[in-house]
């Protein structure tokens, strides 16, 4: 891992807005500048118009989408950020429906609705307990494995955990989408399965940078793929964490079903507690191209960044 | 009402140091809360004392191998409040420090509202010696520092008699009641930034007994190793020449001693030493 440049500047404007049942409940704005001398960073709330410009514009058509989805409770976020001269923007929609959500953008906000929406309500649904799948292998559908592999290769990774035994036709990387760090270096994909993430992000003005992952993009080459006809189907995760100490990983599942031939049953949330070395020698196979997951919001250190998350059809065994 | 917020803040983290001047307003507009950064008058703000680079300094020298630093920030700053007619100042320093023992998965949590390092010298020192983990007898001490991180989650419950401690103001302004805190609404407001909609919410909370008769010869727990979850805690014990691991939930708190010291937990909470029971497990 390299240090940061010993001179740099960061500028930030951020929009933030709280919408339900589409009306406009809170609304935030935040803008500063950052003078970064070696490990001393000078922090002010000054206002840069021409990012204040591109922030808001970002904002507008995901107003309109926030304005239509009157059953959901909807988070706009909308970024421009400048480190020295390089600019660049970041969005994110996230939409809640009776307690599960999904980070997505403008402009996928309507395909991944419908996989929201058509998931009834983990409240209201999900009968089957979780117990009826013990022992079955876990297909991660919809790209979901990414948020198995962000906990468990991704966040060792930012530890600097020891490399594990993941199966050798699956490729774990994170692949920056932008050339230009919050630090002003440049950017480069990273082997997840032996380095560490080499991207240094901030939330805002008054961060300092940590090495985050950008976007995990897991892929399979040759993987092996035999589709159980019992089951139990991932497909929404509400949340996940590593715990770096004991090297455990916790994923809360929102939205699965258990799959016995042609009968579906959906299950009741629950949760999912494994070590990442159980994680890794429990992957079966997996299948066709990267799936993009509607969004990981990770939060380490009281900073939140969007983590972009792609992965195939990937098979475990229980876990 | 509009509410703004002018101050600096000196933060150390990760090894950086980070001088921040900021000032914002917010405001309900229709329903809608806002925020926003505020042009800050020219007035200089009051100096910081700088004390806080002494801190992570001490820290990091009483911190060695097995252990290391997992997260430490230092942070000092000064504000100054307005709303409406009123204006009020505060000053506030904080310490978060979490330390590991790098041969096996246990770790200490300490947040502080001053620069006194007792409860992280007491924390690391238990964190070097501890044992296996055990069950701890049935009556317990908790550390202040225990006992304020504890008292948010034990509002409502008939675990322990909590008041809410007078005070100048709240996050409007408004003067703090001295009453005690049962059920909703409160009377007061917290506003942990400028940037987040008011909250009702018990502030400065303190644990009441009608005893203060701690029972020295109890286990101290001294140290968090987890936040804590409603009555639940996983601590670090000191008893009967030990130092181990043992997580419990509290049933009862039966004294509560009289030094108080004022902790960051929730809109602020003031520890104690406390006696406890803990709930027996079923077998």
């Amino acid at each position: 891992m390299r240090d940061s440049p010993s001179k740099y500047s960061f500028t930030i404007v951020s929009r933030d807005e709280l919408w339900a049942g589409g009306v406009l409940l809170e609304s935030r704005t935040a803008h500063g500048e950052t003078h970064c001398h070696g490990r001393e960073l000078d922090a002010v709330d000054r206002r840069d118009a021409r990012l204040f410009e591109r922030s808001e514009a970002a904002m507008e058509p995901m107003r309109r989408i926030a304005r239509e989805l009157m059953q959901a409770r909807v988070r706009l976020v909308s970024n421009a950020r400048r480190v020295n001269d390089a600019e660049r923007g970041e969005t994110a929609i996230t939409i809640a429906v009776d307690g599960v959500s999904i980070v997505t953008d403008a402009d996928h906000a309507d395909a991944d609705f419908r996989v929201l929406s058509s998931s009834s309500s983990p409240r209201d649904a999900g009968r089957g307990a979780r117990a009826e799948g013990h022992g079955l292998p876990i297909l991660w559908q919809n790209g979901s494995a990414s948020v198995l592999l962000h906990e468990a290769a991704g966040h060792a990774a930012e530890h600097g955990h020891e490399t594990l035994m993941w199966p050798e036709w699956l490729s774990i990387h994170d692949e920056p989408t932008f050339a230009i760090d919050d630090a002003g270096q440049m950017t480069r994909p990273v082997n997840l399965k032996s380095e560490s993430p080499d991207t240094h992000r901030r939330e805002s003005f008054t961060d300092v940078t940590l090495p985050r992952m950008t976007t995990l993009v897991a892929r399979q080459a040759g993987a092996p793929w035999s589709l159980p006809e019992e089951r139990m189907d991932i497909h929404l995760i509400a949340g996940g964490a590593y715990e770096p100490l004991s090297q455990m990983v916790t994923l809360s599942i929102a939205v699965a079903s258990l799959v016995r031939g042609g009968d579906v049953t959906r299950l009741a949330p629950f949760q999912i507690r494994a070590s990442r070395e159980r994680i890794a020698a429990a992957i079966r196979g997996a299948s066709g191209d990267p799936l993009r997951y509607p969004g990981v919001v990770c939060s380490r250190e009281g900073q939140e960044v969007l983590v972009g998350s792609r992965a195939p059809l990937m098979l475990t065994e229980s876990l | 009402m509009i509410y703004r917020k002018r101050g600096h803040v000196l933060r150390y983290e990760h090894g950086h140091v980070v001088r921040c001047v900021e000032s914002g307003e917010a405001f309900e507009d229709g329903g809608v809360f806002r925020s926003q950064p505020f042009p800050s008058p020219h007035e200089p703000l009051p100096p910081l004392r700088g004390e806080g680079e002494e801190v992570v300094d001490a820290i990091n020298a009483m911190v060695v191998p097995p252990l290391v630093i997992e997260r430490l920030i230092v942070s000092e700053g000064y504000a100054q409040h307005e709303c409406d007619d009123i204006r009020w100042s505060e000053t506030t320093r904080r310490v978060h420090v979490a330390v590991a023992h790098t041969k096996r998965p246990l770790r200490v949590i300490v947040d502080l509202a001053d620069f006194e390092l007792d409860d992280v010298t007491r924390a690391v020192e238990a964190l070097l010696r501890a044992g296996e983990e055990r069950e701890i007898p049935a009556r317990v001490r908790l550390a202040a520092n225990l006992g304020a991180a504890v008292l948010p989650s034990l509002i409502g419950t008939d675990v322990v008699e909590i008041w809410q401690t007078g005070a100048e103001h709240d996050g409007n302004g408004q003067r703090v009641l001295e009453q005690r805190v049962v059920a909703h609404p409160w009377p007061n407001v917290f506003r942990p930034s400028y940037r987040m909609r008011p909250v009702r919410m018990p502030l400065h909370l303190r644990a009441f007994a009608q005893s203060n008769d701690i029972d020295r010869d109890a286990p101290l727990a001294v140290a968090l190793t987890a936040p804590v979850v409603g009555n639940v805690l996983h601590t670090l014990c000191v008893g009967e020449g030990a130092v181990y691991p043992a997580s419990f939930a509290i049933e009862r708190v039966e004294a509560v001693a009289g030094d108080t010291r004022w902790y960051p937990y929730a809109a602020g909470s003031f520890g104690a030493e406390m006696m406890c029971t803990r709930i027996t497990p079923d077998r």
